[in-house]
């Protein structure tokens, strides 16, 4: 388990460096920099070529990715050439709030998605299975600001039940910090209900119809024991991998649905940061959310261990 | 200092809409225009709660509202929400890359002269300023009563030790205000001269802005990090800053002119989105937002209050002169004639902006009455007539991408150019990049903002003279260059009219830019907590000095 | 010896005991998607403390619905009973909520299946599959489960229970699976146990063990079982007491002696007649019996096995045929009452050239 936990790790040092290369280059390939705007709208020519010279912009770009690079194995990912604040730090910042996003539409995501996964698998083929589908379809659909934009007009600006924008800290106030949450986390979290649900009712009909639900029914255990305990570990596999793709597409998904939201998260950061090519920040978010996804992507695997005892290493 | 090529730092842009346009694709290229589904879901919350909210108001929209609520008290202890378009990247004010980041310099701290809401220089730290007749120094009164939020006296020093942190840092975006300034010398606790290697009419009006903006020595000599935490004297400390996020503040009690800190508590909120700003709005969660031009009507549905103020901010396509066909004059007089500014204001402001052909709109004293808004006559015909036997011409124009509403803004300007006969490829850019895309000469044109400085010789300097970054021609005529530096030159407003009128016609008349339209400065205030508002008219910035709730 | 038609519920030994089992009258509709089948009509049999009843007939005439209607297990979505008792112990099977349902099942009956390969879960160590059962119906400790679980595998012939226990279900083959289902079948020691073609999915060579062990722990437990197959050899191993089944309904019901001699119904006759190891039927015709069963919803009117039946007559096929009690035997066909041409059936039968062997022999049978 260790080793297996070790070797995945390893796996991901060159998986970083491939990603960070990658969005090194992007940034460096596209036209423009950041001296520009850094140096002001009343800058001179000399001086937007000295900020250039004097942020290393105008070496090769091999040089300067290994620059980077020779910091970043260290953990010094430098600072923001705006706010010259710590990258980690203005990451660190911002990384809470995306998270709890993401991990709130997750929550969206098993709370509809797994009753909805399930009510349908039992009623395959019937009115509540079409229903299920075609609302999973729906939502699939419809993209996630737009659903944002609908429940701010519905449930906050004509309901007042919820508020439209920000964000609060849990620490600040716990009630607020999950009033602020609950719609933008719908918004994230449709999507990845939907999938959910697909794939856990697609991987359920096909569990619930194995002969050993049947021995779990005829051993007397209890429904929720046959469901939950028997079929959702069988049936788990491909809804955890469904939900592992997710997050790396709510985090990205949040990009929008921040701005929806007037919240500043990662993604109001990194749409800043690629605009104004802020370098070390955009290699920073690149590292850190390259990692998260890594993370999630790792769990997953491990486990299909624990789901399936058989793709177990012996 | 205004952002030149920066759009997005001016409504309706904004770098959010970029991303929700790319996510709107798949509804937009069902037909609907991105700002007509945003529309129809304004409208949509507004028919859903414009009704009851109107009713409770009576019919709010403007000053009427505002007015009816005036009767309530100011609450001392109250707390002003504003919501605000723009983030700066850092809290310490010579850091700051875009003018309208002053919006949360001014809160914390004071500068040495004040930028009045008309955008004429008053006293502030300084309570006057005086030049030595051969224009070498400018000699500051100081006040005597302030105090930093550290508990540290203003004085001469002080003044001092921050004119030469902004003369000791050459990467700072506001360096090149100061210019003409070689050094600073302390004459007493009260006054102090700041030594220039010439005259420099625009100091005073750069003094009321970042780079006159005072930090506590004590701060900067204790490492106080400035990106993020207080250091001004201002009459609100920052209490909390979240960069990209928000900058709140509370009052100082210590402050030598108390109405100015109305409120107890100040918080700005960045939302990048108008649709979220507007969300907020409406939900009561903030007092006083930002506006685009598109919002003014849901805004008004949902029983908001407009302040809606002219500015010194311009629209305008920056050309780059010394390339390709628009080398010739009347190639460039060509385009600046094929424009219907009038359209422009209405189907792309909405009414909301007025017809430019200068730099400085009409009621503005640095405006000359040889170039009115309408200079630029929409007259095709003589578009037609001034390409008369010369080649088709054709051009590239680069715009911020997917930044509402610029490019509905460049098909329209696309499609009145092809009606005289001239070719003009918009070419879409990422917001943040349009000015190295232009400035290094890597397209001819481009369509974008300016203005919005509280001087003319400062807007001068951005976008004519020889040696500005975004004056890809790298050359000025020089009879515009002999204008500009006289208006450097007499320190006097009504000795410089003439300079700064003669420059402005020179440029109207070889056509170096070619300016469209002065939008108007939108805000929207809940008029029930707001009793008013008023907006600068030097431009898109966030004022919240005195302004209180009930 | 008089002949007359009876209801369905008769049954055919006088047992004053209560029996264990009682089925009474059963009928099931399946949705075949088209239409609505019956698969089970009018089935009855009862089983007393301690016996083997065994369950006979064709692929397809009903008996595992039959097993599954008892348990409960019946498709939820598709099937449905329409009539009868299922009387376990006293109690009224159909009348129970599906909670009331699960607290019996595992524990006062149990069943184990034709697929040992699928049937256990492949999540779950076999132990842990063992003791939820045992704490659900015995609600014990997780470790007093546990032993228990040890026990009733060493009991299976598990070798190493303790540490097999921990394995999942894909390190055992396929008749130490069967082990495995039978140890949680029996985990809880059932008044009645439902083994479905317990040993038809596996080897030959295992077969003859695990119905060695099957029967050996009925003994051990003295519980009553129903032993359902598709196979007249394994059925005269184990069985007391013989149901014959065929589309759906019970055609004959007779003591393992008497069905082996004198089968009362035509269709039994003929499943003797295929049996592997009689060479020819008594009228020397029959390996296997010609035709296929007819399906769920396609059951002839009148006598259902008529066109498959050499004694048919044009009686046979206008109304539906009651079950008939003939001496100890029950049996559903017309040659016993209203054929008086023919002779019956169980005349016609040469006692001494249907016995097979295979009926006195205990040992279990070598693979055919
Ligand atoms: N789930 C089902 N759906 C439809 N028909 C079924 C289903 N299960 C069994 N049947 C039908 O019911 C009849 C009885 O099946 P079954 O009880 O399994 O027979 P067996 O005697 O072989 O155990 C057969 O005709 C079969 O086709
Ligand atoms: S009733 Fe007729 S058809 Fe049916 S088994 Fe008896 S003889 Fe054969
Ligand atoms: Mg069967």
């Amino acid at each position: 388990m260790t080793r297996l936990v070790g070797k995945r790790l390893l796996a991901v040092v060159p998986v970083m460096l491939i990603v960070s290369l990658l969005s090194f280059a992007l940034v460096a390939l596209v036209p423009g920099d950041a001296a520009a705007t850094l140096g002001g709208p009343s800058a001179t020519v000399e001086q937007i070529a000295a900020i250039r010279a004097n942020l290393g912009l105008d070496e090769p770009i091999v040089t300067r990715y290994l620059g980077w690079l020779g910091h970043a194995v260290t953990g010094d990912l430098g600072r923001s050439l705006f706010s010259d604040q710590p990258v980690l730090g203005a990451i660190g910042e911002r990384l809470p709030v995306t998270l709890t996003l993401a991990v709130g539409a997750l929550v969206v995501a098993v709370v509809l998605g797994l009753p909805a996964g399930l009510f349908a698998a039992l009623n395959r083929g019937r009115w509540q299975d079409r229903t299920i589908s075609a609302g999973a379809a729906g939502s699939l659909s419809v993209p996630n600001y737009f659903v944002g934009m609908v429940l701010i007009i519905v449930v906050s600006v004509s309901f007042g039940w919820l508020p439209a924008t920000g964000y609060t800290a849990f620490a600040a106030d716990p009630a607020e910090w999950f009033r602020h949450l609950v719609l933008p986390c719908i918004a994230l979290g449709l999507v990845p209900a939907a999938v959910l649900a697909r794939q856990l009712r697609g991987a359920l009909v096909g569990v619930l119809a194995q002969d050993y639900m049947r021995t779990a029914e005829a051993k007397g255990l209890r429904g929720d024991q046959v469901l939950l305990k028997h079929a959702l570990k069988n049936a788990a596999i491909a809804p955890i991998t469904a939900v592992g793709t997710q997050f790396a597409l709510v985090l990205g998904g949040s990009v929008v649905v921040e701005q929806v939201f007037g919240i500043s998260g990662l993604g109001a950061l990194v749409i800043t940061a690629v605009q104004q090519r802020d370098i070390p920040l955009i290699q920073g978010i690149v590292i850190v959310a390259a990692v998260l996804v890594q993370v999630v992507n790792i769990a997953v695997d491990l486990s299909y261990g624990w789901l399936n005892p058989r793709v177990r290493v012996a | 200092m205004a952002p030149l090529f920066r759009p997005d730092r001016e409504p309706p842009a904004s770098p959010s809409t970029g991303v929700l346009d790319v996510a709107l694709a798949p509804i937009l290229r069902s037909g609907l225009s991105r700002r007509n589904v945003l529309r129809l879901l304004a409208a949509g919350g507004a028919t859903v709660v414009g009704a009851p909210l109107l009713a409770a108001c009576g019919g709010g929209s403007g000053s009427g509202a505002a007015a009816g609520a005036a009767s309530a008290p100011l609450n001392p202890t109250g707390t002003l929400k504003m919501t605000y378009h723009l983030a700066p990247n850092s809290m310490d004010p010579i850091k700051m890359t875009t003018g309208q980041f002053l919006s949360y310099v001014w809160p914390m701290y004071d500068t040495l002269t004040m930028i009045d809401l008309n955008g004429d220089v008053q006293p502030m730290l300084a309570t006057r300023w005086d030049y030595a007749p051969d224009g070498s120094a400018l000699t500051l009164t100081l006040r005597s009563d302030v105090k930093f939020h550290d508990g540290t006296p203003f004085d001469a020093t002080a003044v001092k030790v921050n004119v030469e942190r902004v003369l000791g840092t050459p990467t700072s975006p506001v360096r090149g205000d100061l210019q003409h300034v070689t050094g600073v010398e302390v004459v007493d606790p009260t006054t102090v001269k700041l030594l220039l290697n010439g005259p420099d009419a625009a100091l005073p009006a750069v003094l009321g802005r970042n780079s006159g903006a005072m930090v506590s020595p004590k701060a900067l000599s204790s490492g106080v990090d400035l990106n993020t935490q207080d250091g001004g004297s201002g009459a609100y400390k920052l209490v909390d800053a979240k960069l990209g996020a928000h900058a709140y503040y509370e009052r100082f009690d210590g402050y030598w002119d108390p109405p100015a800190a109305a409120v107890k508590r100040l918080e700005i909120d960045a939302i990048a989105d108008g649709q979220a700003r507007l969300n907020g709005m409406r939900t009561g969660a903030y007092d006083l937002s930002y506006l685009t031009p598109t919002q003014v009507e849901p805004a008004k549905a949902a029983g908001l209050a407009i302040a809606e103020q002219r500015s010194l901010w311009y629209i305008h396509i920056a050309l780059n002169w010394s390339r390709g066909q628009l080398v010739d004059p009347d190639v460039r007089r060509a385009i600046a004639h094929a424009f219907d500014r009038d359209a422009i204001v209405k189907s792309i402001y909405f009414g909301h902006a007025a017809p430019a052909s200068g730099v400085f709109p009409d009621w503005y004293w640095a405006s000359s009455p040889k170039v009115p808004g309408s200079f630029y006559t929409f007259d095709p015909a003589k578009s037609k007539q001034l390409l008369a036997g010369k080649d088709p011409v054709s051009f590239e124009m680069i715009f911020p991408a997917g930044s509402d509403p610029y490019p509905q803004f460049a098909a329209l300007l696309q499609q009145q150019l092809k009606d005289v006969g001239i070719t003009m490829t918009p070419r879409p850019v990422d917001i943040n990049q349009l000015a190295t895309e232009y400035s290094q000469g890597r397209t001819d044109a481009l369509l974008g903002g300016g203005g919005q400085l509280p001087d003319p010789t400062l807007l001068f300097r951005t976008l004519f003279v020889e040696k500005a970054y975004f004056n890809p021609a790298h050359q000025t005529p020089p009879d515009l260059a002999t204008a500009m530096a006289g208006t450097e030159k007499s320190t006097v407003r009504d000795q410089r009219v003439s300079a700064v009128q003669q420059s402005v016609d020179i440029i109207a008349n070889d056509v170096l830019n070619v300016p469209l339209i002065y939008p108007n400065v939108l805000f929207a205030y809940k008029p029930d907590r707001v009793p008013s508002y008023t907006p600068s008219s030097v431009g898109a910035y966030a004022p919240t000095r005195g302004v209180g709730v009930t | 010896m008089t002949a007359s038609p009876t209801t369905h519920d008769a049954v055919s030994d006088a047992t004053t005991v209560r029996p264990v089992l009682e089925v009474r009258g059963l009928f099931v509709e399946i949705d075949t998607g088209d239409q609505r089948a019956a698969v089970l009509s009018d089935v009855g049999f009862s089983i007393a403390p301690g016996e083997t009843l065994g369950l006979v007939g064709e692929s397809g005439s009903g008996k595992t619905m039959t097993a599954k209607a008892i348990m409960g297990l019946l498709p939820r979505l598709t099937a449905r009973v329409t009539g009868g008792e299922i009387v376990l112990d006293g109690v009224d099977l159909l009348g129970l909520s599906t909670k009331q349902l699960r607290e019996i099942r595992g524990d006062t009956v149990a069943m184990i299946f034709q697929e040992p390969m699928t049937s256990l879960n492949p999540a779950f160590t076999v132990g842990d599959q063992i003791a939820e059962t045992v704490r659900r119906h015995r609600g014990v400790s997780k470790k007093a489960a546990w032993a228990r679980t040890v026990e009733v595998l060493s009991d299976v012939g598990i070798a190493a229970a303790e540490r097999r226990s921990r394995s999942y279900p894909h390190e055992f083959s396929g008749g130490m699976r069967q082990r495995v289902m039978i140890a949680m079948a029996l985990c809880c020691e059932p008044a009645l146990l439902i083994a479905d073609e317990p040993t038809t999915a596996l080897d030959v060579t295992v077969q003859a063990q695990v119905l060695d062990l099957i029967r050996h722990m009925r003994e051990a437990l003295g519980m009553a079982m129903l032993f359902v197959t598709h196979d007249l050899g394994v059925i005269a191993d184990v069985s007391d007491r013989v149901v014959v089944m065929y589309a759906g309904q019970v055609v004959e019901q007779s003591g393992v002696l008497d069905l082996f001699r004198r089968p009362a119904h035509p269709y039994t006759e003929a499943l003797l007649n295929s049996m592997p190891g009689v060479e020819a039927g008594p009228r020397g015709t029959l390996l296997s019996i010609p035709g296929q069963p007819p399906a769920a919803g396609d059951f002839p009117v009148g006598c259902r096995f008529h066109q498959r039946c050499g004694y048919a007559a044009e009686e046979c096929t206008t109304a539906g045929i009651p079950l008939t009690v003939v001496g100890a035997q029950e049996t559903r066909c017309l040659l016993h009452t209203d054929l008086p041409s023919r002779p019956p059936l169980v005349d016609l039968v040469p006692e001494d050239e249907i016995v097979p062997e295979v009926l006195l022999d205990a040992e279990p049978r070598e693979p055919r």
